[in-house]
């Protein structure tokens, strides 16, 4: 998979087509952010890529903050939207999960707290075009 | 200083702070007994086993012990709050006082035992992917003493470090570093036997491990 790159769908189907294929191409990435208007469909597609991995459960995190999944890989699934500051992040542990070498971590609104999210990323940026067409932008970090 | 091990009763310490878990009932440098597991996300399913263990071994129990000294940071979030919790659960129901072991300096007095006189050596282990608690000590005779004071650093600062380096820092500098992230729980205690007595506290409640937290939130970014 090579970055940047944009993508328009069309449907639900394209979507997790999409996500599909992001997941089984993402294997030296750990940090994936995904950012857009509320209802574009970003726990949808953490719940579409996680499916490849074999993972049943994935809720959004809105109120929890984080989740976590496990069946191939571990999974930390979080939503910064309720976030306030730094600190509350710190005062979950955010610095352990990002420490978990062996994790796939995804991000919710993680432009809203920009200063703690790891250099090396993936950010997807999502923009609604109709009710279920899309515009996924990807971009890589190093 | 008051004397800590008086009438032979022993230090009960705990390190949680990274991916070990160990306790170690410490009588002397003669006599004492350790246990430890590495193993993630076990910590507090099994750190009440390792303590009853210990005490199973040595024949004895919560009540002969004369204090708790637990590894207070900084590290692991989660590793330091199950050690925390597990000791003032253990002090509480014990009547016992609490001594908060800094991390880093019971990692240098393991390493005094180590390495020659007048080493300089650092330690430096993750905070996150960008950030490092860095701290760096010189060796002075059975004793150390810290040439920089424990602070936050950038993973990149570590490339200046030519000296002796011991964490988990995840850096390039394999021709001077060694991962030795978390002091043997024996020298948790040891460090509580030496400088306990003005750290020891029967006050609690309110007692953190020590993450550096102030400095994380500002961030070094």
């Amino acid at each position: 998979m090579l970055f940047p790159f944009e993508k328009t769908v069309s449907s639900q189907d394209e979507t997790k087509m999409l996500a599909t294929s992001f997941a089984d191409n993402i294997d030296s990435v750990r940090t994936v952010v995904l950012n857009g208007e509320l209802g574009s469909g970003k726990t949808f597609f953490v719940k579409q890529a996680c499916s490849t991995w074999g993972i049943a459960n994935v809720t959004s995190p809105s109120f929890a903050i984080v989740n976590n999944y496990k069946n191939s890989k571990p999974v930390y699934h979080f939503d910064f939207y309720r976030i306030k500051s730094r600190a509350e992040l710190f005062d979950i542990g955010y610095n352990d999960y990002l420490n978990d070498n062996e994790s796939v971590i995804f991000i919710e609104w993680g432009n809203l707290i920009p200063e703690v999210l790891p250099t090396e990323r993936i950010e997807i940026q999502i923009e609604i075009l109709g009710d279920t067409k899309r515009c996924f932008s990807f971009k890589k970090y190093e | 200083m008051n004397n800590l091990l008086e009438n032979n009763k022993p230090i009960l310490a705990i390190e949680t702070s990274e991916k070990n878990c160990g306790v170690c009932l410490y009588y002397n440098s003669e006599k004492y007994f350790e246990y430890s597991f590495r193993l993630k996300n076990a910590h507090s399913e099994k750190i009440f086993e390792l303590v009853e263990q210990v005490f199973h071994t040595a024949g004895s129990n919560i009540n002969d012990v004369s204090s708790i000294a637990v590894s207070s940071g900084p590290g692991s979030f989660t590793g330091l709050r199950i050690g925390m919790s597990a000791a003032k659960g253990l002090a509480f129901g014990a009547s016992l006082p609490i001594i908060p072991v800094p991390t880093f300096e019971a990692m240098a007095m393991q390493l005094c035992d180590l390495l020659s006189d007048q080493t300089e050596f650092s330690i430096a282990n993750n905070v996150n992917s960008e950030e490092l608690y860095f701290a760096k000590f010189q060796i002075k005779g059975n004793n150390f003493i810290f040439v920089e004071n424990l602070t936050i650093i950038k993973q990149s600062d570590l490339m200046k470090e030519d000296k002796l380096i011991f964490g988990n820092a995840n850096n390039s500098r394999s021709d001077v570093s060694f991962l030795f992230a978390a002091p043997s729980a024996k020298y948790v205690a040891l460090w509580g036997e030496k400088f306990g007595s003005d750290k020891l506290t029967y006050d609690y409640d309110y007692l953190e491990p020590d993450y550096l937290k102030e400095l994380i939130i500002k961030g070094i970014k």
